[in-house]
């Protein structure tokens, strides 16, 4: 690991000065997991470290008087999971932070460590591969070893978002609240935080570099939700698909409805024509197999990948009989 | 693998061939099962090394036999299948070892066997079988290592031998060993190894270093006990025959008599007493031997394991929901960390079957997951429960019947889960290892 100054932000403010004044060199810290982990493999090297972690405050869960949830950035994982105000109204979020990684992770896991994360593609992990995303020529998993990487816009960099908890929280129709530059916050919808692999190869989050995640507001209307994943062990596993379901119903008819992929995309994939299918219907079974039969529309598998396209129809299928269908598990 | 039988079941041929690659090294044989489980007049096997350059390799619990084993017990199973016999019938119809045979019958028993592999059991996606598999080691004994016990005129008694612990446990049973000899609480010897300075002690590979070791230190501390009978002879006033050592005290057999065992130290006229032991061959003259049962007891350590699974045939997810191991290795020296060693066998070979996989990148052979959170083990969620039972055999062949056990728990296991596997899924089989949800998929494909 490269020689850092570390600063421990005690406000906002001191925050996005520390990082202004390191310059280029400079990154935020929230627990470090990946952060560290990219320092000891040589993949950064910054000169100042942020810790933000140290900021009074920006680890609370808060329910604010209109009924809005605000997390705040700094709110662990394991937080996340055992606060029974999620657990009641957002049952997908609470589940992806409960079964994230491992316990000793999740402990020290930040939602906007989480959110920010870099790619686990192997080839971008490794020193030895040049890859685009870390500004070489090619992307490796083209015609490598693909088994984990992308079904959908995967024709540049074949990465996939990290983000368990960006999963849920898309589906929710989450906000980032993201203080900019000149110190004022603003909010955006969740999924305009991240950014596709077509568009730019080299980040995977829309923040300047001094632009921080405060909170992720949840102020949407009340939707009913899972989230699942489907993984080699149950213990300490990158899931090889993972997916949430959250509708909304009206009389009886399905007034909104989303289904968001993970790890299909470099960003939280909508499946909108299966989204499409369930509006206006009861969500009954034969609407529900036409909604998973368009889950996967457009995918276009890597040499080693298809199977990632049946394990995530058949995800998509179990969360629509759990939304719709509460006898079942 | 190819093999023949005849109409009842018996092994006519057995055949295998095999690639395999220890990167720049040699060492990628798989045949051993082949030649040592079943009896089969007729054998080949052709094993290739393919040297590669992506690293080295190094030998690693039982080299190249669970790797073996999946492949010749998968093909025993497809063999089952294509005679209609079931799977243990048809190892019991070619198997001789003694142990193993025993083994079979309380395995399938205990396990239920018979009822749950008439037909996979669905329930909605998930589809539950059962497979089992066939174990072997080799009775191993490294001669010429030895042991030193001391005893003190303090009454302290140390036991010397150059021997590492990597795990097992050989430090506790060179403790137990003495401890019983001398009639001591374990916690009176103190136990000094891991040092080229020290007694030779046997490598720690085979699954040797117990069956080595032990019987040397029993022989180290009975040279001991026989001397501290010696010299208890006249203050107990009887012939040092009669003396025994048990409980902190050395009597006379009637209990006539008696004195601690530290005040006993403390007449000795010398600083110490000493006794040592170095290992011989216990297999001296058993070519001879007459009896074939005996010999194969004396070779070869016996195993077998059944497993269940639950297949979720939509994810080609696999979990091990149960496995039952029942296993020789000779007289169980210390229970507890005998049955640690049997669930540390069967959980690598549950990495083996499901997870284990070096993933190597086709143009630069660089390894892709050279770490633990790609490469993967198992961790807490994915251990079943491992019911253990242990199958003593007495074979007298040295002073304490130890055998060895590290290595032959896992070698059946991932060729188990793979027969379970085929089983769930109606006879179609996953080929290769680990299977992976997406092999597993491909399988139920077709």
């Amino acid at each position: 690991v490269n020689a850092f100054e570390y600063v421990r932000a005690t406000s906002w403010e001191e925050a996005q000065r520390a990082l202004a004044e390191g310059g280029p060199g400079a990154l935020a810290k929230a627990s470090g997991i990946d952060l560290i982990d990219r320092m000891k493999e040589g993949l950064d090297a910054p000169g100042r470290l942020v810790s933000t972690l140290s900021i009074p405050g920006s680890d609370a869960i808060e329910v604010g008087k209109s009924g809005a949830v605000v997390v705040g950035a700094n709110a662990t994982l394991t937080a996340m999971a055992e606060a029974a105000e999620l657990a009641r109204r957002f049952p997908a979020l609470v589940e992806a932070a409960g079964t994230a990684a491992n316990p000793n992770v999740r402990n020290g896991a930040t939602l906007a460590g989480n959110l920010c994360q870099r790619p686990r593609c192997h080839y971008y992990r490794s020193l030895l591969h040049p890859c685009l995303r870390k500004g070489g020529g090619t992307c490796y998993a083209q015609a490598g070893e693909n088994a984990t990487h992308a079904l959908f816009d995967n024709r540049g960099c074949a990465a996939v978002t990290a983000s368990s908890m960006a999963i849920p929280l898309v589906a929710l129709g989450a906000k980032a609240r993201v203080r900019g530059a000149d110190g004022v916050s603003r909010e955006l919808p969740l999924a305009d935080l991240f950014v596709p692999a077509s568009e730019d190869l080299r980040r995977e989050v829309r923040l300047g570099p001094t632009e921080l995640i405060e909170a992720v507001v949840l102020d949407g209307p009340e939707l009913r939700s899972a989230y699942g994943k489907v993984r080699p062990r149950e213990s300490f596993d990158w899931p090889i698909v993972e997916a949430a379901v959250a509708v909304r119903s009206e009389g009886g008819r399905v007034a909104d409805a989303r289904i968001v992929l993970g790890a299909v995309a470099m960003v939280p994939w909508r499946a909108k024509d299966a989204e499409a299918a369930l509006v206006g219907t009861s969500g009954d079974a034969d609407t529900r197999a036409l909604a998973v039969a368009r889950a996967l529309a457009g995918a276009e598998p890597l040499s080693g990948n298809g199977h990632k396209v049946d394990i995530a129809r058949a995800l998509v299928g179990r969360l629509l009989t759990r939304v719709f269908d509460r006898r079942s598990p | 693998v190819r093999l023949a039988a005849d109409p009842g079941g018996r092994l006519q041929a057995i055949e295998v061939k095999s690639w395999g690659s220890a990167g720049v090294g040699t060492g990628a044989g798989v045949a051993g099962p082949f030649h040592v489980i079943y009896d089969c007049p007729n054998r080949r096997s052709e094993e290739h090394d393919v040297f590669t350059n992506a690293g080295p390799a190094a030998a690693f619990r039982a080299p190249g036999h669970p790797q073996g084993a999946f492949a010749l017990e998968s093909a025993m199973d497809e063999l089952a299948d294509a005679l209609g016999r079931d799977p243990i019938d048809l190892r019991l119809a070619n198997d001789r070892h003694p142990t193993r045979r025993l083994q079979w019958a309380l395995a399938r028993d205990r396990f239920g066997w018979d009822a749950l592999r008439a037909a996979p059991r669905r329930d909605g996606a998930l589809v539950r079988g059962v497979g089992a598999a066939s174990s072997v080691w080799y009775n191993i004994v490294e001669q010429g290592v030895g042991a030193t016990v001391e005893v003190h005129g303090d009454g302290s008694v140390v036991v010397l031998s150059g021997v590492q612990d990597i795990g097992g446990g050989i430090r506790t049973v060179i403790g137990q060993v003495a401890a019983e000899v001398l009639g001591l609480d374990m916690g009176r010897i103190e136990v000094r190894i891991g040092s080229s300075q020290l007694p030779l002690g046997p490598g720690s590979g085979g699954s040797k270093t117990t069956a080595s070791l032990a019987p040397v230190v029993h022989q180290a501390a009975d040279q001991v006990r026989r001397k501290l009978a010696r010299l208890a002879a006249p203050i107990l006033g009887v012939p040092e025959d009669r003396i025994v050592f048990e409980g902190g005290v050395a009597r006379a057999d009637d209990s006539s008599t008696r004195i601690a065992f530290a005040e006993l130290c403390s007449r000795m006229r010398q600083e110490k007493l000493t006794g040592h032991g170095e290992r011989t061959d216990d297999l001296a003259g058993l070519g001879a031997q007459a009896d074939p049962d005996l010999a194969l007891l004396a070779q070869f350590i016996a195993g077998v394991q059944l497993v269940e699974v639950a297949v979720d045939t939509e994810t080609g997810v696999v979990r091990v929901e149960r496995v039952l191991a029942v296993q020789d290795c000779g007289r169980v020296m210390n229970p507890l960390a005998a049955r640690g060693q049997v669930n540390g066998g069967v959980i690598q070979g549950i990495g083996y079957a499901l997870y284990e996989e070096r993933i190597l990148d086709r143009r630069t052979g660089l390894m892709l997951n050279p770490n633990l959170e790609g490469y993967r083990v198992p961790g807490l969620r994915e251990v079943p429960p491992i019911d253990v039972v242990f199958t003593p055999v007495w074979s007298g062949l040295n002073s304490t019947g130890a055998m060895g056990l590290g290595e032959p728990v896992t070698v059946p296991t991932a060729a188990a889960i793979g027969n379970a596997v085929a089983h769930a899924l109606g006879g179609k089989r996953v080929r290769s290892l680990p299977m992976t949800p997406e092999r597993v998929l491909q399988a139920i494909r077709g």
